[in-house]
């Protein structure tokens, strides 16, 4: 028991004192919390917090859950119909470009379908953590493009919760056809009911969770229904992940809703920096060396996916060459999708190589893209002014 | 002067007033609290200004603006004579421990270091307080002592 304690402690204690550092430069959190998991396991000389990542797992669940949970909480499509139809465009656009190419990628590493399958989302969707940290942090809440990118965020989350759910039977051991798609066909049916409860059990949700004027009380009872139905999700082939993301949603019905977005947030904190470290757990430094060229060619990929993507965005919503600059360069970051990924596709026994290809395709981005966004203003200029309508060249000259 | 609202997912919602000869101030909520001001000169693409505030002091901030935060004016004919001294009033409530108890009971100058000079209460208001006065929920107290003892009044008497 002192063991375990002193595992999951040192864990959380290595995981913050090492994000520490980086975020006094202004660096997100996310690849310190892995980067620490690297350093303090088994596959590295030192200190070894945790002999093995077992240990941790169930904890690092609950940290998955709760990132899930609290998506599907914060998931609003009234924000993406406010957006209106150019907002919507513009996910697509920064989708198709950056999943469609990651596949592409992926298919072209000769890993197999379902690792490209899985590489195209961990290169192809953004880490709404960092790239909002990014636009406060520089000081960018006020730009004309910061709705635009916070608005390509939505769709990208949306995305990610409709992928992890098509993706599962893929990751499953489906042999067979007629198996593969008898688990789509339960996945499908219990989302039709989680969806049905979402839509029309409102009130049935609100009862059990119990009046909001007892936070102690709806706390318990809202971790409790998170993890039983990611349990019962994960039961049935189709994965805690996606479990917990519709009770998000569920509980985003009702009159609750607020509070618990408020309560959950420092459990997600603590709990996901655990699932970001037990994944740093499993990756051995000397398994990097092979994934370098691959992961290289990735993120120059992925710049020039998302510098294109933001010339496009822009473009559509009226904008000139910075405004594309600073679209490419924040919505660059990578980080707790493209590792909820990786992790689905460790579970599931795919490729070894998709592990170490992700933690160090994050590692890069996670930290390149806030240092790139702080430059996007010179960086700007890479971009051949020509492309954009005289509109935006004229103001590119007034400033 | 023109408001327009708009929603930023996942931050909270941001306010465009375009003020003046077409300065533009930008006012962040967000969904944790905190308020962000961004203050843009005339046709700049970055604010010359970013300030940033809790709740509470955006609330202050706010009452200012609105002209609702104001000083009684026993207070400022006071403030002008003391000068050096921490002057300041606290409002008590319901709950505050010295609600309900004397001046001379609670021993506020010997705990506190600080004087009540005043006691502003609707319909009356009492300058140099009898010790014996019963404090009631309502009651804004004026007080006067050294600057680094107001913040221990300010918890002795309201908790």
């Amino acid at each position: 028991m002192g063991d375990a304690l002193i595992a999951l402690g040192g864990a959380f204690l290595a995981a913050g004192l090492f994000a520490r550092l980086g975020s006094r430069v202004g660096l997100p959190t996310i690849p310190f919390f892995m980067a620490a998991g690297i350093l303090f396991g088994p596959n590295t000389p030192g200190i070894i917090l945790v002999e093995n990542p077992a240990d941790l797992e169930l904890f690092a669940a609950v940290g998955l859950i709760m990132l899930l949970f609290h998506l599907g909480l914060e998931f609003s499509l009234r924000d993406l119909i406010d957006g209106g139809p150019r907002l919507v465009g513009a996910g697509a656009i920064y989708l198709a470009l950056n999943v469609g190419g990651g596949f592409l990628f992926g298919f072209a590493l000769g890993w197999g379908l379902a690792e490209a399958l899985v590489i195209a989302g961990a290169v192809g969707i953004s880490s709404s953590a960092i790239v909002t940290k990014v636009l406060i942090d520089l000081e960018r809440l006020a730009n004309p493009e910061t709705r635009l990118i916070l608005g390509i965020i939505v769709v990208e989350d949306i995305f990610l919760a409709l992928y992890l759910a098509l993706l599962q039977p893929v990751l499953g051991q489906a042999s067979g056809a007629v198996e593969s798609f008898a688990l789509v066909g339960r996945a499908f049916l219990f989302l039709v009911v989680l969806f049905s409860i979402a839509r029309f059990g409102a009130r049935f949700v609100e009862r059990l969770l119990g009046s909001g004027d007892d936070e102690e009380l709806l706390t318990v009872v809202f971790v409790g229904l998170a993890v039983v139905v990611a349990g019962f999700a994960e039961e049935i082939g189709v994965s805690d992940a996606i479990g917990a993301f519709m009770v998000g949603l569920i509980l985003a019905e009702t009159k609750q809703s607020s509070l618990i977005e408020r309560l959950v947030l420092p459990l997600r904190d603590a709990f996901a920096a655990v699932f970001f470290f037990v994944f740093g757990l499993s990756i051995d430094p000397g398994s990097l060396g092979p994934v370098v060229v691959p992961v290289a060619i990735a993120v120059v990929l992925t710049l020039w996916l998302n510098i294109a993507a933001g010339i496009a965005c822009s473009r559509i919503n009226g904008l000139g060459r910075r405004q594309a600059s600073n679209v490419g360069f924040t919505i660059l970051g990578r980080g707790e999708f493209s590792l909820i990924l990786a992790s689905l596709a460790v579970a599931a026994g795919l490729d070894d190589r998709i592990g170490p290809f992700v933690a160090l395709y994050v590692l890069i981005l996670a930290i390149g893209s806030p240092v790139l966004a702080s430059r996007s203003k010179e960086l700007a200029r890479l971009i051949p002014a020509r492309i954009f309508p005289t509109r935006g060249g004229a103001k590119e000259i007034s400033t | 002067m023109s408001v327009h609202e708009e929603e930023l997912p996942g931050i909270g919602r941001k306010f465009e007033l375009v003020v003046g000869k077409g300065e533009r101030i930008d006012v962040v909520i967000h969904h944790s609290g905190r308020r962000d001001l961004y203050v843009f000169e005339r046709n700049a693409e970055d604010p010359s200004t970013v300030l940033k505030f809790t709740d509470d002091q955006a609330r202050r901030l706010g009452a200012v603006l609105s002209g609702a935060y104001f000083k009684p004016a026993v207070v400022e004919e006071i403030e002008a004579l003391i000068g050096e001294f921490a002057l300041d009033w606290i409002t008590l409530t319901e709950e505050s421990p010295a609600t309900g108890r004397s001046l001379a009971e609670l021993q506020v100058r010997k705990r506190t270091q600080m004087s009540v000079i005043a006691i502003v209460r609707t319909g009356a208001t009492i300058t140099a307080p009898d010790p014996d006065e019963v404090l009631r929920a309502g009651d804004r107290l004026v007080a006067v002592g050294p600057q680094q003892h107001f913040n221990g009044f300010l918890s002795f008497m309201l908790g």
